[in-house]
């Protein structure tokens, strides 16, 4: 379910480490749900607004074993019940054999669960009134995002002026 | 974890090793000559395979330190600056490597079957290539080159200590630009290197078994030599920096980066190693599985099974993890884990030749062992104590420790 909106301060930065130094500030000064927008990812981004770690790598793996257990019980089945095929006299479960599908498999199934599941937390989806707040976030400049509520927008805008943000504005998010 | 924006490092300077340290080293080195010697008088055979196990060893961490120093050259790669100069102080050891490579000839025919009397071939043409004189002045290249590449990228590394950005300042950037001398020297050595290691890999542990052959050896002991070169840059960067040799340069975040290669490499091991045994187990032909059955029979197939174990399967879940992998004790264990796990892959691949069934390392190994141990670490040593432990004059350096990798 969408959160409501909310307004939030946008600074804009030219250099990752003034991104990553604004955040640890702002999380000091007691804001939360930081979020930031970068062309790339930042090392120590994460750990500077307080990012939980993703649980993106779960269904990664689970459906990697899930992919790879699919493989070779269908395998095993196809060689060695379903039509069991003496090919040079190699046992019918072959397990090096079965290794390189066993594998592929498994990392078919994790790959497109992984595409999805991106597609589906992030609510990605075809937006053609789409505005990005600002079009250089997807080159060469970085953004972070301060929910401010109500009350809290000057400190907002304060702090992100001191840590040598380019522009300083307001979104509802 | 707060971090003011870093615009200059502070030189750590030379690594203070001390003189007891060296000492130590030094009688190690002493124990190995005299092992070596009596060796060679009460067992011959068996004290060339120990020379040979251990000198490709050492030679193998040697090359993996140039091979790195090469890769983040002919990449521009800023991530791994800060490691660059313990990878040159592992490849400082490339002209030892060439001196007992000569010792190696004088043991070729104590250890290879193709070089010993009424030998024959599987084909003609293998005695043409494996005749000593063509396999020795190989060899000789080989090193020759290696060591040229290695002493290359050295001086220039501490020249630019010295005189600072200036000697490589037209860095690759952007389409169009010339890369820079060591960006163009280290393409030509990924080029070469790729040849040389295969051959050397063929002449001095595939022909050991000169009727079997695979076309995939050669990326194999390359495999495990990425490996082990990245486990050394855990093991040796963690060391130095618990004693505080690496100053304020080396960060946690560096070493998940190492890390995360390690990961990523003990994956490509796994993927060459199985690949090779897949194809050979597969084809079934009798002078192809020969290698694999030396190898597993005789109490052989349990090295086997801690390579498979200690190479891909404890390093592959164990760093899986994202807070583990950030573990500095964690990933020293997996380093260490790796870095023996190497030694028995060589000595799996030599050994089982002459033994039929599992013998032991013995008094031999560990003569060859300490002394080429000894000679390796003091060359690391001697380059370290002279030289400021990270390559203070690389203008990325800055970039390096800050992790502004994409600058």
């Amino acid at each position: 379910m969408p959160k409501a909106k909310q307004p939030t301060a946008v600074g804009i930065f030219r250099d990752p480490e003034s991104l990553v130094h604004a955040g640890e500030t702002a999380r000091r000064r007691g804001f939360r749900d930081l979020d930031a927008i970068t062309p790339y990812p930042v090392h120590g981004l994460a750990e500077a607004l307080g990012l939980k770690v993703s649980w993106m790598p779960r269904v990664t793996k689970t459906c990697f074993f899930v992919g790879a257990g699919l493989g070779y019980s269908f395998e095993y089945w196809t060689m060695a019940i379903a039509w069991p095929l003496n090919i040079a006299g190699k046992p019918f479960n072959s397990v090096p054999a079965f290794m390189p599908v066993t594998f592929e498999c498994g990392i078919l199934l994790a790959g497109i669960c992984t595409f999805l599941a991106v597609l589906a937390a992030g609510r990605l989806r075809p937006a053609p009134n789409f505005k990005p707040i600002d079009p250089r976030l997807t080159n060469d400049h970085f953004a972070l995002l301060i929910p401010h509520g109500v009350e809290g927008g000057a400190a907002a805008h304060a702090l992100l002026r001191q840590a040598h943000a380019l522009e300083v504005f307001d979104v509802e998010r | 974890m707060h971090e003011p924006q870093i615009t200059s490092v502070s030189d750590p300077g030379p690594a203070p090793i001390s003189r007891a340290y060296r000492q130590q080293l030094w009688a190690a080195l002493a124990i190995g000559v005299v092992l070596f010697l009596v060796g060679l008088k009460f067992d011959t055979g068996r004290v060339w395979e120990s020379f040979l196990v251990n000198y490709f060893y050492f030679l193998v961490l040697a090359l993996g330190g140039l091979f790195l120093v090469a890769l983040e050259h002919v990449t521009s790669a800023t991530w791994s600056v800060v490691f660059r100069r313990l990878a040159e102080a592992a490849a400082s050891y490339l002209p030892w490597a060439l001196v007992f490579g000569v010792a190696l000839l004088l043991g070729v025919r104590r250890i290879y079957p193709w070089a010993q009397a009424g030998f024959h071939f599987d084909r003609a043409n293998k005695a043409h290539y494996f005749s000593f004189p063509f396999y020795s002045e190989r060899t000789m290249i080989y090193l020759l080159i290696w060591a040229f590449f290695g002493l290359f990228f050295i001086f220039r590394s501490l020249r630019q200590d010295r005189e600072g950005g200036q000697i490589n300042r037209r860095a690759a950037t952007g389409f169009g630009k010339l890369p820079s001398l060591n960006g163009r020297m280290a393409a030509a050595f990924m080029i070469v290197f790729a040849v040389t290691f295969t051959l050397a890999s063929v002449d001095w542990i595939m022909s050991l078994q000169p009727d079997w052959s695979s076309s995939m050896f050669g990326v194999y002991t390359f495999a495990g030599l990425f490996e082990a070169a990245l486990a050394l840059m855990i093991v040796m960067s963690v060391i130095m920096r618990r004693r505080g040799w690496l100053g304020e340069i080396v960060t946690d975040r560096h070493y998940v980066d190492l890390a995360r290669m390690l990961h990523a490499f003990c994956i490509f091991m796994v993927y060459i190693g199985f690949e090779q045994y897949f194809l050979i187990w597969y084809s079934n032909f009798p002078e192809e599985t020969s290698f694999f059955h030396r190898r597993i029979v005789g109490g052989w197939g349990w090295v086997f099974l801690f390579l498979l174990f200690a190479k891909w399967v404890f390093p592959f879940c164990v760093l899986l993890n994202q807070k583990v992998r950030r573990n500095e004790n964690v990933i020293l264990t997996m380093a260490w884990l790796v870095l023996i796990a190497e030694w028995f892959d060589v000595y799996w691949l030599v050994l089982p030749v002459h033994h039929a069934s599992f013998v032991l390392p013995n008094w031999t190994d560990v003569g060859a062992f300490l002394f080429f141990f000894a000679l390796f670490g003091l060359t690391v040593a001697r380059l370290l104590r002279r030289h400021s432990t990270v390559p203070i004059g690389d203008p990325k350096l800055v970039n390096s420790v800050a992790g502004r990798y994409l600058a």
